[in-house]
């Protein structure tokens, strides 16, 4: 037979940002908890519900008992189990009398290919209730947290404290108690919309698992999330809102039990802000949702989610917020003015006061970096927009507006507040759109920057911001990195990849390293750049030994690596074999060339007709090897596959080891040049050949 | 309570009467200056050890930074804090809060009260807490806190720590949008607003706090501060030590507020004034024998 269980957790006012996670734990701990236990449910329906102070697990269709168990018990192996007449042993005995069995309980048999003393354990199973009041609190206690807290003088810890928990099977309870809280049937209807004797509200009696959410939808109480997400974006619709931030929906069906969507106004002067401005002052602190409506753009509105609405408070309810908005629109006005009061430009000698990081000067010293890079990146990656005077004015105002009013009440929108800024006056106009672009990506799927210049002064941020760490000797890592230098190299990457540009890193970090003056840390920020490389490679989608093969190519060039990266891919699958005699020869190129003192090679000293056809057809090609700006991966691995086919006669004729020190040297120096041939496309030692 | 409007005056009282009530001593400002009523030690160093501490009491807060010469109807460099702590936390902390609440006259069946999570950290006093900022109708006029170190000293038990917003929470029910206009007392057709009270002092502070203190004597009140300090957690003795560790805090606002401070200099004084911080707990937490003495 099967009933239904549920569980019902009630706390205190959960943190919105972490339920979803909750819910996904608990009903993964649930259900691996019941595979554990021979518990059989239908894993497939099992659900998880919440709101703000409940967290609910429904496991329909639940078995009344554990399945029965037969199991071998593993005993001593036979050579001590048995005696040398072939009787169980002392040791056997032993063992039997460990798990309160006798000698003819006892058998031989197998265990992963060896004998061992064992006796088959019957087990029957348990009434599912009785397995469930101690697998319940375990699987609750076993939560993964990501904020937990101690209240009052109990020692354990949760999210937040827990007032009641419904523990039903059917109609009986499964009792247990946990943080003091006696499981039972009572749960409670919304705080604030029920009668109750206190603001835990009105207390209900569930009469079976299955009754709970109908029970508590008569209390006020939308216990499914999804329902609560319809009535919101349904609401929201109704306001002809043309744009509906998903991320926002989804915070708020967890601050509501019972929403209901209202609309406020505000002074229509406060339109003078920009619209970002208006925006952030309504979601950030508010979670209030703007008013954007197809064709009228912004309007003096604003809706929000309450949670406690009867027809008696509604009016005070929407006057309250509406106050609220208005005085920080106030605020933002007031500063806006201010900042608008006197010129942008004027905003960069304040730099000075702005520490950009330990040892390093201020935002004002970076900001000349800055135009010193953006110019040697511009030619580093051989594009002609922007003249130096241009790039020279773009840093100088690239972080002015660091310290305006603004963006020092809200730094979410620096960068944006400075194209802002730059776009009130005639001659910074120009600078707006690449000073917003300065901070994009900011994330692994964001934007990136469209114009040229915003891009240039983008990896110039970046690039400084980089070596200065490590020159600091930051150490960053995936959970410590409290600079974002992760973040900010795969930036780099990202643009570099998105404009093609061939770009030396390493040259442009010797460049930020002459800046500072001295260099330090170079190595772990080479490790580091090539590691975000790999990293980026796999997010790409290359294959773990793919990625190895081409990442020490990330600092020279990046866009170049990944579409030799490519090329390989698709070379193998068009022609393998081709593939497996390049990686053949380029190995055993490889493993002479490591011999060789240097790659100054005379064709006068060679002796074979194939060694001087080899390495004229290298010498000639290698042009459309090393130059980067006319590579074509294709191309080139026809000409390996060629070279690899001539290096298979070459080391049939050739003996490289002679004992004549001026030969042999010789050829080593001809193989390391091959070698370098072979590994700027990849190490092709690092590709697992199997197909 | 007064029949008519409340004043400023009236919630305060109010608030001493619901939390008299409620078991909790009513004390008194703690008279040295201080950026939050968190730092009062009846906050700070009763949040500490095992014993049970119920107290309320109203707090003047300096926050030199945050003054605006009077011109914006929300912002002060000088305001007030009520703030009550329970040791243990008791399990219907919240309820009471709403209580309190309608003990003012905001009745819950007339508003939107929400719970919004707001975690809270002191990086002067090593302190950190968990839970929320208290919506009515969308605005913040409470702190709830579930105090879980405090001085580095982990809270066991913990205590709850329920922070009002006083002026706003006046704002609210007196319906005013600026902080100058609330009224503090009314007697017969008699008025006295808060700015009455506070303006002229708010300006002078502006002025003294951004323009007019004097940096270099400053930066030596600071070592002097701290030193004394240092002095007084030689000696054992928690209380003095706490409240020149107080005026050090106080000190370095100032500073900060005149902008002299670099932002890495900032991190180095906020780790000096929680290093006395964290002494002094731990002497206080000595003295009262919770603690083994260092040898």
């Amino acid at each position: 037979m099967t009933t239904s269980y549920c569980l019902e957790i009630g706390c205190e006012e959960i943190p919105s940002r972490f339920i979803e996670e909750l819910c996904l734990n608990l009903k993964l701990k649930f259900i691996e908890a019941l595979g554990r236990n021979r518990l059989v449910c239908d894993e497939n329906s099992v659900q998880t519900y919440a709101t703000y102070r409940r967290l609910l697990v429904m496991v329909p269709q639940l078995a009344d008992k554990q399945l029965d168990e037969s199991l071998y018990i593993k005993g001593p192996p036979v050579h001590i189990g048995l005696d040398k007449d072939g009787n169980f042993s002392q040791a056997a005995l032993g063992f039997a009398k460990k798990f309160s069995v006798t000698e003819k309980d006892l058998c031989v048999r197998e265990f992963d290919g060896n004998e061992h003393v064992s006796y088959l354990k019957e087990t029957v199973g348990l009434d599912t209730i009785a397995v469930l009041t101690t697998l319940v609190p375990a699987v609750i206690k076993s939560l993964p947290l990501s904020i937990n807290m101690r209240w009052g003088s109990h020692p354990e810890s949760f999210i937040r404290p827990i007032h009641w928990i419904v523990s039903l099977y059917g109609k009986t309870v499964v009792p247990f108690s946990l943080f003091g809280i006696q499981a039972g049937a009572i749960s409670y209807a919304h705080r604030m919309l029920s009668e109750g004797k206190n603001s835990l509200g009105k207390p209900v009696t569930i009469k079976s698992a299955t009754s709970l959410q109908e029970k508590l939808k008569n209390h006020s109480v939308m216990l499914n999330q999804a329902d609560r997400k319809a009535v919101i974006e349904e609401a929201l619709q109704d306001h002809d809102q043309s744009d509906i931030d998903s991320k926002l929906v989804n915070e708020v069906v967890y601050l509501t039990e019972q929403p209901v969507v209202l609309k406020g106004t505000f002074d229509a002067k406060y339109l003078e802000l920009p619209d970002f401005v208006l925006i952030e002052c309504m979601k950030k602190h508010q979670r209030y949702f703007p008013v954007i409506q197809k064709g009228k753009g912004l309007i003096p509105a604003f809706l929000f989610v309450a949670d406690n609405v009867t027809a008696g408070n509604e009016e005070t309810i929407i006057k309250g917020n509406q106050k609220v908005l208005a005085a920080r629109l106030e605020d933002a006005l007031f500063f806006y003015k201010q900042d608008t009061s006197v010129m942008f430009e004027s905003f960069v000698e304040r730099l000075k006061g702005v520490v950009f990081q330990k040892n390093c000067g201020t935002m004002y010293d970076k900001q000349e970096r800055l135009a010193k890079i953006l110019i040697f990146l511009r030619n580093q990656v051989g594009v002609n927009d922007g003249e130096d005077d241009f790039l020279n004015r773009l840093a100088y105002l690239s972080k002015a507006d660091l310290v305006t009013q603004v963006v020092v009440e809200f730094p979410s929108l620096q960068g944006e507040m400075g194209a802002h800024y730059a776009s009130l006056t005639d001659d910074n106009k120009v600078y707006g759109n690449d000073i917003a672009e300065q901070y994009l990506p900011t994330g692994f799927s964001s934007d990136l920057p469209e114009s040229i210049p915003g891009a240039l002064l983008a990896l110039a941020d970046r690039f400084d911001t980089v070596v200065y760490s490590f020159f600091n000797g930051a150490k960053p890592t995936g959970s410590q990195d409290p600079l974002g230098l992760r973040r900010a190299v795969n930036g780099i990457f990202r643009i570099l990849h998105k404009f093609d540009w061939h770009c030396d890193i390493n040259a442009v970090c010797d460049y930020c390293y002459s800046l500072i003056g001295a260099e330090k840390h170079r190595d772990r920020l080479d490790g580091f750049i090539q590691g975000r490389f790999h990293g980026m490679l796999l997010d790409d989608g290359f294959s773990h030994d793919m990625a190895d093969s081409i990442a020490h190519l990330a600092v020279t060039n990046i866009s170049l690596a990944i579409e030799k990266g490519e090329a390989i891919n698709q070379f193998k699958e068009k022609d393998f074999n081709g593939f497996k005699l390049i990686s053949e020869t380029a190995v055993r190129v490889h493993r002479l060339a490591v011999k060789a003192d240097s790659m100054v090679v005379k064709d006068t000293l060679f002796e074979h007709e194939i060694e001087k056809r080899l390495y004229h057809c290298v010498d000639s090609k290698k042009d459309q090897f090393f130059n980067g700006h006319v590579f074509n991966g294709t191309d080139r691995l026809v000409d390996l596959v060629s070279i690899s086919q001539d290096f298979t006669r070459y080391f049939d004729e050739v003996l490289v080891m002679v004992d004549d020190d001026e030969v042999r040297n010789n050829r080593l120096r001809f193989l390391a040049f091959c070698d370098t041939l072979f590994l700027q496309f990849a190490d092709f030692e690092k590709i697992v050949i199997a197909q | 309570m007064s029949t008519s409007l409340r004043s400023f005056q009236d919630i305060i009282a109010d608030l001493h009467a619901f939390w008299a009530a409620e078991g909790c001593l009513i004390l008194h400002p703690f008279d040295v200056q201080k950026g939050a009523g968190t730092m009062s030690p009846y906050t700070f160093l009763k949040a500490l050890g095992s014993k049970p501490w119920r107290v309320a009491y109203i707090e003047p807060s300096r926050r030199p930074t945050d003054g605006r010469f009077a011109e914006n109807p929300n912002r002060l460099q000088h305001y007030f804090q009520y703030q009550v702590i329970i040791k243990p936390s008791p399990d219907d902390i919240q309820d009471m809060y709403i209580r309190s609440l309608e003990a003012i006259g905001i009745s819950r069946k007339d508003h939107d009260i929400r719970f919004v999570e707001d975690n809270w950290e002191s990086p002067t006093l090593g302190a950190w807490g968990v839970g929320w900022e208290v919506w009515l109708d969308g605005m913040e006029v409470t702190q709830f806190t579930y105090f879980q170190q405090c001085g580095g000293f982990d809270c066991k038990p913990v205590s709850v720590e329920i922070t009002y917003g006083i002026e706003r929470l006046c704002m609210f029910i007196q319906n005013k949008d600026n902080v100058y206009d609330l009224i503090w007392q009314q007697h017969h057709d008699e008025v006295v607003t808060y700015g009455d009270v506070y303006k002229q002092f708010e300006i002078e502070h502006c002025h003294y706090n951004f323009n007019d203190s004097s940096q270099e004597r400053l930066f030596e009140m600071f070592d002097l501060y701290e030193a004394e300090t240092k002095h007084c957690i030689k000696k054992k003795l928690a209380y003095p030590a706490y409240e020149y560790c107080l005026k050090c805090s106080h000190t370095f606002n100032l500073l900060d507020a005149r902008g002299v401070v670099s932002v890495s200099e900032r991190t180095a004084y906020i780790l000096r004034i929680r290093k006395l911080a964290q002494q002094c707990a731990e002497v206080y937490l000595t003295s009262i024998g919770e603690l083994e003495p260092v040898t």
